[in-house]
């Protein structure tokens, strides 16, 4: 992967972001990061930039709980949205969940790259940019 | 079809011969005596005169006039016609034919009469007794094995084939309708049984319909036959066997008796002294010697009885009394007698007596199963209820009155659906009638187990039942009724709900675990991490601040999951009887600050339920929970009106209901988790999941519900059911 990617963080909590912007410039990697509190304002942006000709994000790291939406709601919108894009994102859950449910309900989205529970540190964002350039 | 028409033409000479004749049918058979008709005379032909009769007159008249009538038959009418001709010596061409009118009657007299002969039934009519002239149908003949032209019909040859037995009587009975014949108009109808030869000898008891009238001044009596020897030995056979029941009666130990009521003599039956174990000689044979061999204590009784039936002109009367026998052993009778009076008068008594010694004690044997049956269904701890086909309740036993908060026996003869009572669902939804176990069983005809009901008496009080139902079927597999059986489950009701609670609590406790505690801790692991790894002293300020900032929230988090833990049935030592308006003042006055800055306004009515019996601790705790709810929320388009109303529930709760006018929650995303918890307790943040999860906690630890309806930018009401 590029590194210059558009990459977008749905998560509500400021300290996981915080850490996660930090974790990039550990890596010392020029990517566009895009920090969203919930599920709706990462939606508004998707279909802003669908409208506006923008390319999508190629990498998501998704929260689960978030409150007004919540990441499983925000999968079934996406999934709408993107039906036709040729380049869909790589799509990440990233929760501290760690309720079996939670793992079988993210089995059943195709969108879905893979289930990582926290804490999730810059060297595992290292392996998930490599393994996606792969 | 053109319709057809029967005819047959005589072609006469001067002397009324018939030299030869034309036909299309054979059906003038009947019309003539003979088989073959040609050179005969005319009234040698016909075995009716009033057929030849009008050819003879015309001859003789010589007039050589064509000549037409209509000659009347039993069923059919004729035309006939004379046409003079002149072809060697015939001088006349003599035409019967029916006519179109009678043809049609005659298509039904054969319809009829088939009908009939198929039902064994013969037809037969008198038509003029004076001149002895009568039609038999064929069935008749064929009753008596004859065929049509053996036997002449009439009286004679009737008379004839009567049995000798019967000849006087059938005499008399023909002579008493001469001597009455002025006084016949339209009789009505009379039965004749009588017993005839038959062509091969034998007797046969035949039944005779007969009916009068008076057609054109003669005499007619027409009726039906009926072939009723089969009937008749059965009745011979019948009476025989009364004989031999006779016989039977002393097998079944039963005696006879006759009381001749005017010479006071009483008459018995051998077998009877043997029942009474009386000798013969010994017997007084009078009403008062009956009485005597009844024990003392029942006389009365006995005397009374058949007096009583005498004095209101009763028929019959039955009883049962006992004996002592000589050996000291006590036999009990059953008696059946039957009065016959005589100008008002009783006259005669008989009857029988039974030996029931036997009987009685397997009745009682009876009478004590179902006795102990009665014990064991009535002794039962389960709710039994028999409903029959109108679902009507037919029995019950004390537990399915007791249990739905009646009196024993109350239900029997009511509907299923009877009572002041309410019937809810689960989910306290109204219980619809048709849906009762009961009912759908007698509906359906199938069974239904372990249906789950709560019943509110009338006194208020909530049951919980658990009832089957199952069809009564009768031998043949129809459904005659259905069986419902009910316990009350109400304990374990309430348990169960109780534990369900509890297991959604302690779901919701792991997963603030899973997602609240772990968050806080796997950022801490990465912050330590990073402060330690980083040599950018800017940077290592920064993941100290975030440090501190962490473990302060995961400390309140800790605060809270603690607080929530508080929040049990146990713990609550403050339940008592307070005001709403109070609760609600002291509320308001906490929360004042917020609410002038938001110049919220107040609709407040606690008319509909102005107390309720709760831990004032939790009521502020929810009002301030769900006010301040309703200011945070508020629309900025408009000045925050908020609604504060309570009332009973149909099933007689106390709600409490708080509406706002504010923003609104889009509830198809968010109504599970609106009363959920969202990972973060900042205080400063989003806090409705930290307040209505402590809120709906404290609710159910009560035993209440909450609920949520909104409308984005109208409104959101938060409805709390207590217990």
């Amino acid at each position: 992967m590029k590194d210059k990617a558009r990459i977008y963080i749905i998560d509500d909590d400021e300290i996981f972001q915080f850490i996660t912007r930090k974790s990039f410039e550990r890596l010392d990697r020029k990517d566009e990061l895009f920090f969203f509190l919930n599920g709706e304002d990462a939606l508004r942006s998707i279909k802003d930039s669908i409208a506006s000709g923008i390319e999508l994000p190629e990498l998501i790291f998704l929260d689960i709980n978030m409150p007004i939406m919540d990441g499983w709601d925000f999968l079934t919108e996406l999934q709408v949205l993107i039906d036709s894009a040729v380049n869909k994102p790589n799509i990440y859950m990233v929760s501290s969940s760690i309720d079996d449910k939670d793992l079988i309900k993210s089995k059943k989205y195709s969108m879905i790259k893979d289930y990582i529970v926290k804490p999730i540190k810059d060297v595992h964002i290292k392996e998930i940019l490599t393994s996606l350039e792969a | 079809m053109p319709q057809t028409i029967d005819f047959l033409t005589l072609y006469v000479n001067k002397l009324g011969i018939c030299e030869y004749a034309d036909s299309n049918t054979t059906l003038f058979e009947g019309l003539t005596t003979k088989k073959s008709i040609e050179d005969i005379h005319v009234d040698q032909l016909f075995k009716e005169s009033k057929f030849y009769a009008p050819i003879v007159t015309w001859l003789q008249r010589d007039t050589n006039e064509f000549w037409e009538d209509i000659i009347e038959d039993v069923f059919k009418s004729f035309v006939v016609s004379i046409q003079p001709i002149k072809i060697n010596t015939i001088v006349a061409a003599v035409t019967i034919r029916t006519s179109i009118i009678t043809r049609k009657l005659d298509q039904l007299k054969y319809q009829y009469e088939s009908a009939l002969e198929n039902a064994n039934v013969g037809l037969w009519v008198w038509i003029d007794v004076d001149k002895d002239q009568s039609w038999w149908s064929d069935s008749f003949y064929e009753l008596l094995g004859y065929e049509i032209d053996e036997i002449n019909p009439g009286v004679e040859a009737f008379s004839k084939l009567i049995h000798p037995e019967q000849i006087e009587d059938f005499t008399a009975i023909m002579k008493s309708f001469y001597e009455r014949q002025a006084n016949y108009q339209n009789s009505n109808q009379t039965n004749l049984e009588i017993k005839m030869r038959t062509k091969s000898g034998s007797y046969k008891y035949l039944l005779f319909t007969a009916k009068f009238a008076k057609v054109n001044n003669a005499i007619r009596f027409s009726g039906t036959v009926v072939d009723i020897d089969l009937l008749k030995k059965i009745e011979i056979e019948l009476q025989q066997r009364d004989e031999q029941l006779q016989l039977s009666m002393e097998a079944a130990n039963m005696g006879t008796w006759t009381w001749k009521i005017d010479s006071n003599e009483v008459i018995w039956s051998d077998h009877l002294f043997e029942i009474f174990e009386v000798e013969k000689n010994c017997f007084g044979g009078k009403f008062g010697s009956f009485l005597k061999i009844i024990s003392k204590e029942e006389r009365i009784f006995v005397k009374e009885t058949i007096e009583n039936t005498m004095l209101q002109c009763e028929t019959h009367f039955s009883f049962k009394h006992s004996i002592t026998c000589p050996d000291l052993s006590q036999k009990i009778l059953f008696s059946k007698g039957e009065i016959f009076y005589k100008k008002g008068k009783p006259h005669r008594m008989m009857g029988i007596v039974l030996d029931i010694t036997k009987e009685n004690s397997l009745q009682k044997l009876l009478e004590q199963t179902q006795e102990r049956y009665k014990i064991v269904f009535e002794s039962m701890t389960e709710g039994v209820l028999i409903v029959d086909m109108n679902e009507t309740i037919v029995d019950h036993n004390i537990a399915a009155a007791k249990i739905v908060g009646y009196e024993d026996d109350m239900l029997i003869g009511e509907e299923l659906t009877y009572g002041d009572g309410v019937a809810i669902k689960e989910d306290f939804s109204n219980f619809p009638t048709e849906d009762f176990p009961g009912i759908k069983t007698i509906r359906t005809g199938k069974g239904f187990r372990n249906v789950a009901l709560g019943w509110i008496k009338t006194s208020k009080e909530l049951v919980w039942l658990s009832i089957n139902s199952e069809p009564i079927l009768d031998q043949q597999g129809m459904q005659i009724g259905a069986v419902c059986t009910y316990i009350d489950i109400t304990e374990r009701y309430t348990a169960i709900s109780k534990l369900k609670m509890k297991n959604r609590q302690l779901e919701d406790f792991a997963h603030i675990t899973s997602h609240n505690l772990r968050s806080p801790i796997s950022n801490l692991s990465i912050l330590l991490d990073y402060y330690e790894t980083s040599t950018s002293e800017g940077d290592r300020k920064e993941y100290f601040e975030n440090l501190k900032h962490v473990s302060t929230t995961l400390l309140s988090t800790i605060q809270v999951l603690a607080e929530s833990l508080k929040i049990q049935k146990d713990f609550i030592d403050d339940e008592c009887e307070i005001s709403f308006q109070e609760v609600l003042n002291n509320v308001l006055k906490l929360l004042s600050g917020q609410i002038k800055e938001a110049n919220a306004s107040f609709d407040i009515d606690f008319e509909g339920c102005k107390s309720i019996t709760y831990s004032k601790t939790y009521l502020e705790s929810i009002f301030i929970n769900l006010i301040s709810n309703a200011i945070k929320y508020r629309s900025k388009s408009r000045q925050p009106i908020i609604q504060v109303r309570t009332s009973y529930s149909e099933q007689q709760q106390p709600t409490l209901t708080v509406t706002d006018n504010g923003v609104g929650i889009d509830l198809s995303k968010n109504k599970e988790k609106i009363f959920g918890l969202y990972k973060t307790f900042h205080a400063n943040k989003d806090s409705r999941g930290v307040g209505l999860y402590m809120t709906k906690r404290q609710i159910e630890t009560l035993g209440g519900t909450i609920s949520v309806s909104s409308q984005i930018d109208v409104g959101t009401t938060f409805t709390v059911q207590f217990k």
